[in-house]
């Protein structure tokens, strides 16, 4: 854990650490980091990885159209909106 | 130094289901924008993916069109990346156990035939639409099409010409349309194709860099995006600035006709895929399968071989009738309504394409009832009218979806097929016109004609032909 | 205020001894008093909400044993209408336009749900969440959060009140502000294990909007019997607690053998990872969580960026705190190229094995007792790795989906773990583990 790793983080979250906290996010993270070897060390040989909890399988829902009623409501919610469309700086592409 | 391109297929069809991948929004096209969304495709928090069982069904259709081996253990991953049209910042996909893999579709070419292998399929959603707004300098945000479902179909870098993409893709929109998957209308983005192309020395096996180019919305332009990538890549090699090909994503511009590498921060991603707990796996039987497979239409392919082989129709009307689903349908109904295979043919291939040139119309749109015509088509067969009657009925039933026979019945359209009716009339049409008679008897033989003419007129045109020329034949000798 | 028991309450609302509202009245004057542990308090909804009730009663509708009784939900349940905030800035004036199923079940089953209490960001901290103080303080009676790691376990038994965590799966997580989505699930607190049975009997049920919604019910409780049961004691938890840990699970062990079960040792070695592989896997899982807060949808948006990217860290970094961020830096790093092999695929790996380690250890008994705290709890604990090490014991229920049951008791508090689906056999067993003792 350095300040490469640091901010790869933050590039991947799309968040920034202040100045003033950056040595104390290093050393906490450092010592996460640390408590977490021993998952990189352990062997796992045989062992499946386990993604779901449950044994659930084929959870479907029929194709029939359910309106959601209070589609407004989702728009109002944003900090700026325009002619019905939430509205983000300019991208390209 | 000669080149050869490689090129593999990206392709993803928008599914003819009525509802997205994991919400029941409706996926009709056209409202105003963010009236087809719910809080799930809109991005908020609290809410949870429930999968849409329709698109597993067109997964597996499209699985065995393709002849791939289906992954009867499927499940779901979330693809991270951050862009406003993602409206959960990760696009839930297939990276580890996608619905089916190792399929393949067959292409003819003028080079000939070839095998293009798939290398998978797999279901995902869709992100949302982006419109940039010149006034306010931003981007708007639409989610209607957020959760669409796609299938993505991935092939093996197995194209080495513009030819062979473009009868690829023609290939694959034939077989997805028929079996009802997709419409696969690329102008209306239903079926996009984003293109990974290289190029090497003839003779290499090792691949050159790759660009991958996007935004191309239809055949033509897919074309002349290979011709120019091609070319700028040559260009770049042969003029010794290898080291300015990058692996990188380009986007063509169909007016300015090149591509330029794109600004967004899709190259080198780490798009950190992980499977999606929210999703449980999806186990596909082979009882399901089964079902699956009863239940496809028959294909392009099979219909081409069946019209040929064991109807015996030409390569070119084969071709005409399998390639428009229409009028195979036409077709096979008449047939098993009872009409001469090659009758029913002839009938389609010539007058319903009239009918369809004069309406305006492509023969893929022509709503014509299927039961009228092959009434009509029998009325003509039983000699009730005559082929001239028939065109008039035809376009009437087109219009107005009249029943053949109740207005052949109630206009009083039906050909005189009476032999003494026919008689007389040649009797009366021959004393009328004696000179004529004179004429032909002496060596005219165009005189015939006109008296076929004039006894068609008395008959008011409704009168079995064939028997006229008997009876004419008989009378004058 | 005198506590009140909540089923009695309700039995005596039912009879029409007192009015929904007189029942509620005493709850009500208390918040309004210091509304210190709540997000938002809004007496009308809440004056509806009686009414409603209370006409319902009157027209003879059967109600459930938490009708009249005065709940509350954290800030990470979305209610309909009403901002969830999940004590966050970054979701801040966020108003769902929807309701989260289990909160739909609560008004259905009649409870009068007061307001929504603060939690400390997204829920996920666990000890120094106020919440459950609102039941030690008598302002409601019953309450439902979120537990993911033991994040309302732990608080609700520093706080001396009882939390029950389901079994994953029996409750919706439909409307439920997600952190871990394989792990989080809506859980009850009370100051008795009666209501937090009822409460987790109001909630839970399947949801065809979640699709890990469990189809089968839970397990009833009615016939249930301590006599005969077996409960295992986990050595690995032990030699991780002190005198008290230890000495509350030796006082657990012999109320319980008094009462007909009988205690063995169990030792599960493969537990001594699992705080690490919970820290992996729940931060990664929260990373995709939390990217879809944008500053463009709803929320927190900075005041001024120059352009999409800008906007999106601005937005971010001034809208989460800072342990949110490390988590979540520390999540997406987990799930990057060069780390998920060694780290997220491995503790995948490793959850299997620790489930499949405690499936086997459950053959040969009905429930799990463990103490609540390690012996190095540091209750003032700021960092990230401080407060995850104080909830390591819980770990255990949130990587297996197991039901966790946890007690206050003189000596810290015990953690009781039982089989799929039988959560609510899991109050008896803690009434007997505590039968010497007040409190519960």
């Amino acid at each position: 854990m350095n300040n490469e790793v640091l901010v790869k983080m933050e590039e991947l979250a799309l968040v920034r650490f202040g100045e003033g906290e950056r040595e104390s996010v290093l050393a906490e993270l450092s010592d996460v980091m640390d408590c977490l070897d021993c998952v990189r060390q352990a062997d796992v040989s045989g062992a499946e990885p386990m993604i779901y909890v449950q044994t659930k399988e084929n959870v479907f829902r029929e194709d029939e159209v359910h309106e959601f009623p209070k589609i407004d409501d989702i728009l109002t919610n944003a900090p700026d909106e325009l002619e019905h469309q939430f509205v983000a700086p300019p991208t390209f592409d | 130094m000669e080149y050869e391109v490689v090129m593999g297929l990206e392709v993803h069809t928008e599914l003819a289901t009525k509802t997205k991948i994991f919400c029941s929004c409706s996926t009709e096209f056209g409202g105003g924008p963010n009236t087809h969304i719910c809080p799930g495709c809109a991005g908020m928090p609290g809410t949870l993916p429930v999968m849409n069982k329709k698109v597993v069904e067109f997964g597996i259709a499209a699985a065995l069109v393709t002849n791939s081996k289906i992954n009867q253990y499927t499940t779901f991953d979330k693809k991270n990346y951050f862009y406003p049209d993602l409206a959960c910042s990760y696009q839930i996909t297939q990276l580890f156990h996608p619905i089916c893999v190792d399929g393949s579709v067959e292409i003819e070419t003028s080079q000939g035939k070839k095998t293009i292998g798939l290398k998978q399929i797999h279901m995902e959603e869709d992100a949302g639409k982006l419109k940039h707004d010149p006034f306010t300098d931003s981007s708007l945000v639409d989610y209607n099409r957020s959760s669409m479902p796609l299938l993505e179909i991935v092939s093996k870098p197995d194209f080495r010409s513009a030819e062979e993409v473009v009868a690829y893709l023609e290939k694959l929109r034939s077989m997805l349309k028929a079996i009802g998957v997709s419409d696969c209308k690329m102008q209306e983005g239903s079926m996009r194709a984003d293109i990974n192309l290289s190029v090497r020395p003839m003779g290499s096996t090792e691949l050159g860099v790759r660009a991958e180019m996007k935004n191309m919305n239809s055949l033509k332009s897919i074309t002349r995006a290979i011709e120019y990538e091609t070319a700028r890549h040559i260009d770049l090699i042969e003029s010794g600035n290898a080291h300015k090909l990058k692996q990188e994503t380009r986007r063509w511009d169909d007016e300015k006709g090149k591509t330029y590498a794109m600004r967004s921060k899709e190259n080198a991603q780490d798009y950190r895929y992980f499977p999606n707990p929210d999703l449980p796996p999806i186990v596909i039987s082979d009882e399901w399968i089964e079902r699956v497979r009863q239940s496809l239409p028959e294909l392009p392919e099979a219909k081409f071989a069946r019209y040929t082989q064991t109807l015996g129709f030409s390569e070119a009307d084969s071709r005409l009738l399998t390639g428009i689903k229409v009028l195979s349908d036409l077709c096979d109904y008449c047939i098993e309504a009872g009409i001469a295979p090659q009758t029913a043919a002839n009938w389609i291939t010539g007058e319903v394409m009239n009918l369809a040139r004069n309406a305006g119309k492509q023969a893929d749109d022509l709503i014509l009832r299927k039961e009228s015509l092959a009434k009509l088509i029998g009325l003509v067969e039983k000699n009730v009218i005559n082929r001239n009657t028939a065109k008039k009925v035809l376009a009437e039933v087109y219009q107005k979806d009249v029943d053949p026979e109740e207005y052949v019945k109630q206009n009083g359209l039906a050909m005189v097929s009476d032999k003494g009716a026919i008689e007389q009339m040649v009797k009366d049409v021959l004393a009328a016109n004696e000179k004529v008679v004179e004429d032909y008897r002496g060596g005219k033989t165009q005189a015939r004609g006109f008296l076929f003419g004039q006894i068609m007129k008395q008959a008011k045109g409704k009168a079995d032909t064939k028997l006229i020329n008997e009876i004419l034949n008989e009378q004058l000798g | 205020m005198t506590k009140q028991n909540a089923l009695a309450l309700s039995a005596a609302i039912r009879a029409g001894e007192i009015s929904v509202a007189d029942a509620a009245a005493p709850y009500i004057d208390s918040i309004q008093a210091d509304q210190s542990l709540f997000a938002s308090f809004d007496r009308e909804a809440v004056a509806a909400q009686i009414a409603n009730v209370q006409k319902r009663l009157d027209g003879g509708e059967s109600l459930s044993p938490l009708a009249g009784v005065p709940v509350a939900v954290t800030e990470t349940i979305c209610t309909l209408g009403e901002e969830t905030a999940a004590g966050s800035k970054m979701l801040g004036g966020f108003c769902p336009p929807f309701e989260a199923t289990a909160a739909a079940k609560l008004r259905e089953a009649g409870a009068i749900v007061l307001g929504k209490l603060k939690t400390d960001e997204f829920g996920c901290d666990g000890l120094g969440c106020t919440a459950p103080l609102a039941v030690q303080k008598g302002q409601v009676l019953v309450g439902f959060g979120c537990d993911t790691g033991g994040s309302l376990r732990a608080p609700a038994v520093q706080s001396g009140v009882c939390c029950l965590k389901p079994t994953y799966g029996a409750v919706s997580r439909a409307g439920l502000i997600a952190y871990a989505s394989s792990m989080d699930q809506l859980s009850v607190f009370s100051g008795d294990l009666a209501a937090c049975e009822a409460g987790l009997t109001a909630v839970a049920g399947y949801d065809p909007a979640d699709s890990t919604s469990l189809e089968a019910a839970l397990s009833p409780s009615d016939d249930f019997s301590i006599q005969g049961k077996r409960v295992g004691i986990l050595k690995e938890a032990l030699e991780e607690t002190d005198e008290r840990g230890k000495a509350a699970v030796e006082a657990a062990a012999d109320a319980l053998t008094a009462a007909g079960a009988t205690v063995v040792e169990q030792s599960i070695p493969q537990v001594k990872k699992a705080l690490a592989v919970y820290l992996i896997l729940a931060t990664a899982e929260a990373s995709g969580n939390m990217a879809r807060f944008d500053g463009i949808k709803y929320g927190y948006q900075t005041p001024h960026y120059e352009n999409l990217f800008d906007l999106y860290i601005k937005s971010r970094s001034e809208g989460f705190g800072r342990k949110m961020k490390e988590r979540l830096g520390l999540g997406s790093l987990m799930l990057s190229e060069g780390y998920y092999e060694p780290y997220y695929d491995k503790a995948l790996r490793l959850r299997g094995q620790i489930t499949e380690a405690i499936r086997k250890a459950f053959e040969e008994m009905d429930c799990l007792l463990t103490p609540v705290f390690p012996a190095d709890v540091d209750f003032a604990a700021a960092t990230l790795l401080g407060g995850e090490r104080n909830n390591r014991l819980l770990t255990i229920a949130s990587l297996t989906g197991r039901p966790s049951l946890v007690i206050p008791c003189e000596d810290g508090g015990i953690q009781l773990v039982g089989k799929y689906l039988q959560d609510l056999s899991l109050p008896a067993f803690g009434r007997a583990a505590v039968s010497e003792r007040s409190g519960a």
